[in-house]
């Protein structure tokens, strides 16, 4: 067993404002404390033809904290709102509910049925559930109409604002298998990388050129995937090393292009022993990694030690090598269910991502709290 | 705007009826329950139960009131009374599981629990497993072991106790069919309806209309809708 260390208080700076601080090129992500359960929301930069943010989110755990942050989002102006105070229609460029588990779908009904109308479309796996908030939410998007709703596969890209998303999983294979009840319900996630800013033309005088930003910000957002899904990822995206041969070169194998490679992960399950592997993870590379889940939850006993110990050898080999090993938060890897040294919670992890700027603040809330105070976050300078 | 399916009529009205899956009429329910369902079907007294998630040893349950259907087929469910995670012992899960699947006079295939299961469970067993799941765990694996006083005097041990007494762990003894129902699967109904509620957030439903004017030739079940009621119209090929 191994609990989730208290942050050392020397690497918390309370004097920031973390509204203050955002600016117009961060793409933000938060990564909400929802205990044993996924809720995420990421606001897109304002860019042409947007003169502001737009919304994704990714699950809603079990009850209203999208809700929470969507008000922090209104109160700091970054979401577009009608004369009346509500979220104007298309605030919300996307919801997606990765797999229909309770922990993940349950607050989604609540959402849409509040938020709805700002909703323009809204993505699932596909997977149906007999359970009651799969029902309710199936009922809340018959009622608009407007509301696209897709099923995607792995491979589906989709363009919002200057970020590209990918769709990692689940693969089609999968897919086809559902009505088999074939698929364990945790490998139908939709698993996401998202690019940003997305490669695109640079116009130079007369001439363009295709620019790929080797400092774009990317992440990959695992769901609750496990490894009969990341088995299929891991086949539909493979890494193509780096080699000089003309071959290789021709078909332009030699670039070294890795599309599992990201910045920022979301680790898979909570931190589930069936969620992740070493190679994976190895292949992932992440400079933030982040889990959301309670400290040795009661049913499950999330976050699992045999995943923290794959999670921190890939992110710092020692095995081979019999030497200390660093902190979990001097490796970049948090729990939503972090405390300080005083015990206080650290709660919702929020992120400012742009090229060349990284940095990770946390709102204070326990997981109960369906309200932030902006005032309260702090921010994790490090060590 | 675009509008990807006509919106889905009667959303704010309240379930009329008991849902009484197909399943539930070849299963010797507790007749108590069935007056009080007032149609036929389960009504108060019963829990709709979900199989959500499974770890190595346990399995999160969701436990809902027994839900209606409205007007249109669907499934309600009461919004005043929310959803209860239940935890509960995997193995527990999956010797309810066999018992419920063995009393239905058309048996379900003898499985193991996964994700996606739907049972109808009534009141006094729901009650019974939650006082003390971790001891109907043990009582589980060795029947012999004496049940405590206030087990002894629960209706829900009763039941299971007889029914899980007087089986050898693959066949049940005949008389084990005339006890009260207090448990059911009921999983392939419910994804049925499921599956209904995902198509229809997709693209609304068909009606007859639709069915006429487009030529579709569509089965029930297996078995050609225009069987009984004649051709469904358009004569396409």
């Amino acid at each position: 067993m191994s609990a989730i260390s208290p942050l050392p208080s020397d690497g918390l700076d309370d004097a920031p404002s973390f509204v203050e601080a955002v600016t117009d090129e961060d793409l933000l992500y938060f990564c909400a404390n929802v205990g044993d359960a996924d809720a995420q929301l990421l606001l897109l930069p304002p860019r042409p033809p947007h003169a502001t943010r737009r919304a994704i989110v990714v699950d809603a755990g079990r009850s209203g904290k999208i809700e929470g942050l969507l008000a922090l989002a209104v109160d700091a102006g970054w979401l577009p709102t009608t004369a009346d105070g509500s979220l104007a229609p298309d605030a919300i460029a996307l919801v997606v509910a990765t797999h229909p588990h309770a922990d993940h779908i349950r607050g989604l009904s609540g959402l849409l049925a509040s938020h709805g109308h700002a909703v323009s479309e809204y993505w699932d796996s596909g997977y149906f559930h007999p359970s009651r908030g799969f029902h309710d939410l199936m009922g809340q998007i018959s009622g608009l109409p407007h509301l696209l709703y897709a099923q995607p596969t792995s491979g589906f890209r989709r363009w919002l604002h200057q970020t590209r998303i990918t769709v990692l999983a689940p693969a089609i294979h999968l897919r086809n298998r559902y009505d088999t009840y074939g698929v364990e319900v945790n490998s139908a996630s939709i698993t996401l990388r998202l690019d940003y800013p997305a490669p695109r033309v640079l116009q130079r005088d007369e001439d363009r050129v295709l620019v790929d930003h080797e400092n774009a910000v990317s992440m990959i957002l695992g769901g609750d995937a496990q490894t009969d899904s990341w088995a299929h990822v891991a086949t539909d995206f493979p890494a193509l090393h780096a080699h000089d041969n003309a071959a290789a070169e021709a078909i332009g194998a030699a670039t070294g292009i890795d599309h599992l490679r990201a910045d920022v992960l979301k680790v898979p399950h909570h931190a589930s022993k069936h969620g992740i592997n070493l190679e994976l993870m190895e292949r992932m590379s992440p400079k933030v990694t982040l889990v959301s889940s309670t400290d040795r939850s009661p049913q499950y006993n999330f976050p699992h030690a045999v995943t923290q110990d794959i999670l921190r050898e890939a992110l710092e080999p020692t095995m081979g090598l019999g030497t200390p090993r660093s902190a979990d938060h001097d490796l970049g890897l948090f729990y939503t269910a972090d405390r300080d040294a005083a015990g206080r919670a650290l709660g919702t992890i929020a992120m400012r991502l742009r090229p060349g700027t990284r940095d990770l603040w946390r709102l204070g809330d326990e997981p109960g709290d369906l309200s932030f105070d902006p005032a309260t976050a702090r921010r994790w300078r490090g060590r | 705007m675009y509008e990807q399916r006509p919106v889905a009529p009667g959303l704010d009205r309240p379930a009329t009826r008991a849902w009484t899956p197909a399943v539930l009429g070849t299963v010797s329910v507790d007749t108590r329950v069935t007056r009080s369902g007032g149609d036929g079907g389960p009504g108060p007294g019963w829990w709709y139960v979900v199989v959500d998630e499974c770890g190595d040893e346990r399995c999160q349950v969701t436990v809902d009131p027994w839900p209606g259907t409205d007007e249109q087929g669907r499934l309600r469910f009461d919004p005043d009374v929310g959803t209860v995670d239940v935890t509960i012992d995997r193995g527990l899960l999956a010797a309810l599981a066999a018992l419920a699947r063995r009393r239905q006079s058309a048996p379900a295939p003898d499985r193991p629990i996964r994700v996606g299961d739907v049972f109808a469970v009534h009141d006094d067993l729901v009650r019974w497993l939650l006082d003390d799941p971790v001891e109907a765990s043990a009582w589980m694996t060795d029947p012999t072991r004496p049940p405590s006083a206030a087990w002894a005097d629960d209706p829900g041990f009763a039941w299971f106790a007889r029914a899980a007494g007087h089986s050898d762990g693959r066949t049940m003894r005949s008389d084990a069919r005339d006890l009260a129902g207090l448990l059911a699967d009921v999983t392939a109904n419910a994804r049925t309806l499921a599956h209904a509620a995902a198509d229809e957030a997709a693209t609304g439903v068909l009606d007859a209309g639709d069915l006429d004017q487009l030529g579709l030739r569509v089965r029930v079940d297996g078995q050609r809708l225009d069987d009984a009621d004649g051709p469904a119209g358009g004569g396409a090929a």
